[in-house]
């Protein structure tokens, strides 16, 4: 072997394993994407784990990041979760998926239902009131079930039940308040359901809950 | 690099040259015109139609058009003009354009070649079956619908707000009283009610003004 052909060798050597490397890289590369996770109030610690997609309990996720303010990551493809810690707050999982294209996770988590639960006594005279003023008929044809307080506080979701008549067990009707500078409004006119398409600008978790209300056991 | 080669490999080389850049921007040019855009297959009979989709000629075969509502028109000499309005999206690709002959020399040319109406008919059920598939996979509710006791009925239509035909609105039947059963009755069959546009037969709403 002359000395050219062993400098081609090599060379070609060099190209090929920069090649390789190269591909893993870019290989690497393209399946990372940034994740912006948007910690929207003062007090929140999010924690960042990588769902096993192989096990079936949360146990074994792997947690990948953890922040106390807004910031950005760098995650592999695949299917993630955030659980926010803080006081009194609700600690459900936030997931999100990687893929193609980088992600913006918001992390505005309400209070936990032990909090909400304890704190709804004190506004439920307001709401009735509201209830009552705004739709007079509930006074007459319709009870009010005592409602629920939803996620930071300012959502308020009651039941009207129809009072039954002869043959007849009386349609339970669903309204949603919104409490905005201090004030309950009503956000949802009372319907036999509280669809999605209807309401758009109330969480469709409210909504859910809601309608599984059945408004006869509370 | 090229003093050693004739003339003759000279121009080949420079043709092969042109050959390679002309494939390239075919290809880039094609990319960038078919992007967005949905692969759309016409089937014509008799083939040589002349077909437009929104007054824009296209003719039978492959093309390539953005999503939305077209108006398809067919027209032949001896053949009746046809015209269809179909909302093109990734589910509904597909355009059959079957002239029927008004001449006489059209009729004959038209029993002659039944078979190629009987292959597009073949196809247009192919499609048809193809959109149905799409529609239960979008509306999976409507696999169990309507369902019916002695109290309610449920059931569903087309939602004329989507141009698609494929989003559903939900019919309950349900004497007053016995509207939530009919509700709850959705979420025995394994769907949440939230997710529907539901319309309630012969209700009013007594909140609404």
């Amino acid at each position: 072997m002359n000395r050219k052909t062993t400098l081609i060798t090599i060379v070609s050597a060099v190209v090929l394993i920069l090649l390789v490397v190269g591909g893993f890289v870019f290989n690497d590369i393209r399946n990372s994407h940034k994740a912006t996770i948007n910690i929207q109030k003062t007090g929140i610690t999010a924690e960042v784990f990588k769902r096993d997609p192989n096990a079936e309990e949360s146990t074994y996720d792997e947690k990948v990041a953890t922040l106390t303010e807004p910031g950005t990551i760098t995650l592999k493809s695949g299917r993630y979760y955030v659980i926010p810690k803080g006081k009194d707050l609700d600690e459900s999982q936030i997931s999100f998926d990687i893929a193609d294209k980088d992600v913006s996770v918001n992390v505005n988590p309400g209070y936990s239902a032990a909090y909400l639960k304890a704190k709804t006594a004190a506004e439920v005279a307001a709401a009735n009131t509201l209830i009552t003023s705004t739709y007079p008929l509930t006074s007459t044809g319709f009870s009010i079930n005592s409602g629920k307080l939803y996620l930071d506080g300012s959502w308020y979701g009651a039941t009207l039940i129809q009072k039954a008549q002869q043959k007849n067990n009386g349609d339970v009707y669903r309204l949603v308040l919104h409490k905005i500078d201090g004030k309950w409004q009503i956000a949802a006119t009372p319907q036999l359901v509280l669809t999605i398409v209807d309401n758009k600008n109330i969480p469709d978790t409210i909504l859910r809950d809601l309608n599984r209300d059945t408004g006869y056991v509370n | 690099m090229l003093q050693g080669l004739t003339t003759n490999m000279k121009l080949v080389l420079f043709g092969v040259f042109i050959l390679i850049v002309g494939a390239i921007g075919y290809g880039a040019y094609s990319f960038i015109d078919r992007n967005g855009k949905i692969e759309v297959t016409v089937n014509a009979v008799p083939s040589d139609a002349h077909i437009t989709f929104n007054d824009v000629s296209t003719g039978a075969g492959t093309i390539y058009l953005k999503e939305g509502k077209y108006i398809v028109k067919g027209t032949k000499e001896g053949f009746n003009d046809f015209s269809t309005s179909i909302y093109i999206d990734k589910d509904h690709h597909s355009v059959n354009v079957p002239l029927v002959a008004s001449s006489d020399s059209a009729k004959q040319w038209q029993k002659d070649n039944l078979s190629k109406y009987t292959e597009l008919e073949g196809s247009a059920g192919q499609a048809a079956n193809d959109e149905g598939e799409a529609f239960a996979t979008k509306n999976p509710i409507t696999t169990v619908l309507p369902f019916e006791n002695l109290i309610y009925t449920i059931g569903y239509r087309a939602d004329p707000s989507d141009p698609t035909g494929d989003s559903i609105i939900l019919e309950i039947d349900a004497a007053e009283g016995y509207r939530n059963a009919a509700v709850e009755q959705i979420r025995n069959l394994g769907y949440d009610p939230t997710d529907f546009k539901i319309n309630f037969r012969d209700y009013k709403n007594p909140f609404s003004s």
